[in-house]
């Protein structure tokens, strides 16, 4: 189907966004679009007016500030997964951000639309989820921090309120996460996850602290909490000791029995729920095998 | 001039034939500047759309328009408006325009809309409703063959062949082992980079104009001809640059032509009809789902002694072109070996879904699956490594194939099979002693054997997935097919089309030293080459350089019918009416000359029956093909032993093709075709409920990338056939035939699970593993 009539408009202060909002019907803020547009094209959602925010000042930016770094709404993938310091600090949401889609969809597809657009396979999700990472909003009621660990509450919905824009993501540094995004798809090139798995440890800490997320496999990306405290109690006196294979099947049959996958185009939910402990234990062991503790 | 064979090839003007020159349709489509439907400029020209039925099966009760909308703005066309009869004009003419008093598949078009915009085209079809009562719909061929539901003729049943040869009860009951087998494949969608797409202009007097995205110009203007009632010649059809097509563009233009014609007709004006890739994948042909069991009698040494195979086509809700593709699959259903008894069955059976149309390969790799699959069975029931089995079965000159042709060319199946084992390896992997690939467990990881794999590690490294790799649990197995592919239409085929070929020489300024020469042929380009080959096949009769000779694109008010751009002919057959021609030129130009005539000459031939081959079609027995091209391949594929994620990590393919026109493109073809097998083979599926397309979208109907694409070995092998241009034979269906049964065996080689199912997915492995273990001696009985 064809892009139904819309109008576009272009803000370029927050305020005008906000502004634009209130005064004209049924709007839909746009930054890189690539979420925004096929839905459209398949009458999913039909706004009369597209807000685009690449424009706005400052919004265009990765800076660095006391809360921690700060990635503005306009910021494209490709540059976050290339920027030298999330490079450095945080690898996990540069290896999340590498595997989205393709190259040339993500010189336009921003975190902040990712994040938005609320997928339950958000592969920059996990990464932001176990980051700790903040939500800043601005919206009529004022501006708003919301964790991104409360911030899904649904496949495609958020705890944003309408009209509410987001305008920057904050990366706090509490620690250096280390660890990887095992992540199954049909095809190695322009994919969904069938199955997307994190799991971290926080480098150089003493002793060790460990995060699982995962996505694709229910209604939001979510951490598994009850894993992670299993490893962060059995981890403490060094992981790769005696009993820790056996202590990573545990948390792998806790993260299976946390998920609640859907049979899908990509994936049944036996298959997703099996590979969920697949990946968990894999993930895990490969921890173990990075580091010297 | 050079006008004679002798003199281009003793004359030592440099050879075209067998060289590889620039595309002679790529500049200008790197450039841009190729004009595909969607660039044409049409400015009075509105937009046709298409309202289809939500339902499998049902009765047409009523079609309402919202007496709301202002209908003065559009037109409107359903079943009760044709000018002509309700059919679209194929095989059979049960292919109605539009459902008239049912529908019989998701999708199926009931009323056509023209509006001079897309919002206005949007809300019209918005503003019909369609009343249906629904019906009891088929939607398998388990419940067609059942016929508890009859939806087509008396008992389903679209098309039915057998084929038979010897005394197939007592070599069975004579075998020392009967070894039995189902495999089953699915359906694949085409999807060319460009969707079906054209325009219907209307001129005075009904004639009528079709520009469009095509494959077979004169099938649409046969179809237009018989559903508008018109004279052949009051209809024109032109091809445009095609991007695409592998058999989609075949049957399904003449369908759209229809709509667009009776829509252009109806409002006066050009209607543009171009899918969008939802509708694409929704309402167009895909290729056959299909069910073959085997039964083998074979000596314990591997020799086989009979063969009873019994196919089943999902055909969709109508005939198109299934009986014919029922036809190439069962007569390649023996596989490229040599079957003393052979009963082949085959039916096409009718469904409530899409219908079922051509695409490259026609039915061949669904039973070239099967039987390369049984294969590898009897070799592991017998404890015989597949090659093994091959080598002693296959196909040598002299042969008798089951519908009684006998072999009298070079056969190039023990050439194609014994190159690719060399260049792969496989005889190093497999311990050059024959073993069973199922029985044992080999090929754990980490294994790189003469250095195999190392490119697709590195580029695992690359993506930056090393350390997402790590821990995983890793096996690598090979697999191996040998197959073959008839080159032109089947039996008498060709005779009924009794193909033609012009060669105009148009002279310029310097009268014919620098004119140049037109081929003017039927036959499209759409991606695979044959305008550049066609030329080469001219330059070189004529020798004349290759740049002074062009192939227009064909306009059916201009060229002659040279056939369908199908079934592997157009190197093969219209190649060689081109070369006949280009002769014909040559002599007629002398005698202009001579006369003193100045202006254009023409050269023209038809197509020559082969003298001494007979085929006979009710007892469908005989000569099938004039020629046969064969292929091997080995795949290498990485089975993810926790996932069972599996990929193909290598593949070698080589074909024996009589001659390479273009080696380059030749190459191409192979390594396209090598993908679109995977493709096939391990990701392609199409997810239904309810007989309505789920996964119609790109982003769901899931084919290989680039960044799946393993590196393609590909060599060709050259035997000459004395019936093609220069040696050709047909090439472009040949490399889609052995990619998945290879892929197959290769995951049997790495986890010791024998997959008889297409796609072989990972869902589909972990069943196999979860469920009773492969016990392949079981599927054997001893008589």
């Amino acid at each position: 189907m064809p892009l139904p009539h819309f109008e576009y408009v272009a803000a370029r202060t927050v305020g005008e966004a906000l502004d634009l909002w209130r005064e004209r019907p049924a709007c839909a803020y746009f930054a890189g679009g690539t979420d925004l547009l096929p839905q459209m094209r398949l009458g999913r959602r039909a706004p009369a007016t597209i807000i685009d925010i690449k424009g706005v000042g400052g919004l265009d930016r990765i800076r660095e500030t006391e809360a921690g770094l700060v990635i503005g709404a306009a910021v494209p993938l490709a540059v976050i997964e290339t920027d030298p310091v999330v490079r450095a600090d945080f690898p996990l949401l540069a290896e999340c951000a590498r595997v989205v889609g393709a190259r040339p969809l993500r010189n336009r597809a921003t975190l902040v639309g990712n994040i938005c657009n609320a997928s339950p396979a958000a592969d920059t999700a996990v990464a932001l989820l176990v980051l700790d990472g903040l939500v800043r909003t601005v919206g009529a009621d004022g501006a708003r921090e919301l964790p991104v660990n409360e911030f899904f509450t649904g496949p495609g919905r958020t705890l944003l309120r309408p009209g509410e824009l987001v305008t920057e993501v904050v990366l706090p540094r509490a620690a250096v996460w280390r660890g990887s995004y095992l992540r199954l798809s049909r095809r190695r090139g322009m994919d969904l996850a069938t199955v997307g798995v994190l799991v971290a440890c926080s480098n150089g800490a003493s002793p060790p602290r460990y995060r699982i997320a995962l996505s694709a496999v229910a209604p939001v990306p979510l951490r598994v909490r009850d894993a992670e405290a299993l490893l962060d109690a059995e981890g403490a006196g060094g992981a790769g000791g005696h009993g820790w294979a056996a202590t990573i099947g545990r948390a792998a049959e806790i993260a299976r029995a946390s998920c609640s996958p859907i049979t899908d185009m990509r994936g049944t939910a036996e298959y997703r729920r099996d590979m969920v402990g697949v990946l968990v234990a894999r993930g895990a062991a490969a921890l173990a095998q990075a580091w010297v503790w | 001039m050079a006008g004679t064979e002798d003199e281009t090839t003793a004359g030592g003007v440099p050879r075209i034939v067998g060289t590889s020159p620039v595309r002679t349709d790529g500049w200008e489509k790197v450039s841009g500047q190729a004009m595909f439907i969607a660039d044409l400029p049409l400015a009075d020209a509105w937009i046709g759309g298409t309202l289809r039925s939500p339902v499998p099966r049902g009765r047409l009760r009523g079609i309402r328009r919202d007496p709301a909308f202002d209908w003065s703005r559009v037109s409107v066309v359903t079943a009760a408006d044709l000018p002509g009869p309700n059919t679209v004009a194929m095989i059979r003419e049960d292919h109605p325009v539009l459902a008239a008093e049912e529908v019989r598949f998701v999708a199926e078009a009931v009323a056509l809309v023209a509006a001079p915009d897309p919002e206005t085209l949007r809300a019209a079809i918005a503003a019909i409703s369609l009343d249906i009562e629904g019906l009891p719909a088929v939607l398998t061929m388990e419940d067609a063959l059942d016929g508890r539901i009859v939806i087509w003729g008396t008992s389903n049943i679209l098309a039915e062949y057998c084929v038979s040869r010897g005394d197939v009860a007592a070599a069975l009951h004579d075998a020392d082992l009967v070894v039995e087998g189902e495999y089953r494949t699915g359906y694949q969608e085409h999807l060319y980079i460009e969707t079906n797409g054209l325009v219907a202009i209307p001129h005075d007097g009904g004639a009528i104009e079709i520009v469009g995205s095509l494959q077979c110009p004169f099938y649409v203007r046969n179809a237009l001809a018989r559903g508008l009632a018109l004279s052949p010649e009051q209809v024109i059809v032109r091809q445009v640059a095609t991007g695409g097509a592998f058999g989609g563009k075949e049957d399904f233009p003449s369908v759209l032509a229809m709509h667009a014609a009776v829509l252009a007709q109806r409002c006066g004006r050009p209607v543009r009809m171009i899918y969008d890739r939802t509708e694409d994948i929704r309402a167009t042909t895909k290729r056959h789902p299909s069910i073959v069991r085997h039964r083998t009698g074979v000596r314990r040494d591997g020799t086989i002694v009979g063969a009873e195979i019994d196919i089943v086509f999902d055909g969709g809700a109508y005939t198109t072109l299934s009986p014919v593709v029922l036809s190439r699959g069962i007569l390649h259903a023996g596989g490229a070996y040599r079957i003393p008894a052979a009963s082949i069955r085959g039916r096409a059976v009718a469904t409530n879904t899409p219908p079922n149309g051509a695409f490259r390969g026609f039915g061949v790799p669904q039973t070239m699956f099967a039987i390369e699959r049984q294969i590898d069975r009897i070799a592991a029931t017998l404890g015989l490594d597949p090659l093994q089995v091959r080598r002693k079965n296959l196909l040598r000159t002299g042969d008798i194939l089951p519908y009684g042709q006998v072999l009298e060319e070079d056969v190039g199946a023990e050439a194609v099979l014994e190159r690719v084992v060399e260049i792969s390896g496989y005889e190093a992997w497999h311990g050059k002693v024959g073993r069973s690939g199922a029985s044992d467990g080999h090929g754990v990881s980490p294994v790189a054997v003469d250095g195999r794999g190392d490119s697709p590690r590195a580029r695992d490294e690359q993506d930056g997935r090393s350390l997402a790799r790590s821990g995983r649990r890793v096996r690598r197995g090979l697999g191996l097919s040998l197959f073959h592919h008839g080159s032109g239409f089947t039996g008498a085929g060709e005779d009924k089309i009794a193909g033609r070929v012009h060669v105009r020489l148009v002279p310029g300024p310097a009268g014919d030293a620098d004119g140049v020469y037109e081929v003017l042929v039927s036959s499209t380009e759409m991606g695979q080459g044959a305008a550049t080959v066609l030329c080469q096949i001219a330059a070189e009769t004529l020798g004349v350089p290759l740049e002074r000779v062009s192939m227009p694109l064909p306009d059916t008010s201009v060229v002659p019918d040279s056939g369908p751009t199908v079934a592997s002919r157009t190197t093969m057959i219209v190649g060689r009416i081109l070369v006949d021609a280009c002769h014909d030129l040559a002599q007629r130009l002398t005698d202009a000359r001579v006369a003193g005539e100045r202006g254009p000459v023409t050269g023209k031939a038809v197509y020559q029956p082969t003298p001494g081959l007979a085929w006979d079609e009710v007892a469908y027995h005989g000569d099938a093909y004039k020629a046969y091209a064969w292929g091997a391949d080995v795949v290498e594929v990485e089975v993810d032993e926790d996932t069972l994620e599996v990929s193909p990590v290598r593949a070698w393919a080589v074909v024996e093709i009589g001659k390479a026109v273009h080696p380059v493109l030749a190459a191409g073809q192979v390594e396209g075709g090598t993908l679109q097998g995977f493709g096939w083979a391990c990701l392609e599926e199409i997810k239904s409920s309810g007989g309505r397309f789920l996964n119609d979208r790109m982003a769901t109907y899931i084919v290989p990338t680039a960044l799946d694409a393993p590196p393609i070995t590909v060599e060709i092998i050259e035997l000459p056939h004395p019936r093609g241009p220069l040696g050709a034979k047909g090439l472009g269906e040949l490399p889609i035939d052995g990619p998945a049964p290879a892929f197959a065996a290769a995951v049997t080689d790495a986890l010791g699970l024998f997959p008889c199912e297409l796609p072989i997915t990972p869902e589909r492995l972990l069943a196999l593993q979860d469920g009773p273990p492969t016990d392949l001696a079981s599927a054997a009985e001893s008589p």
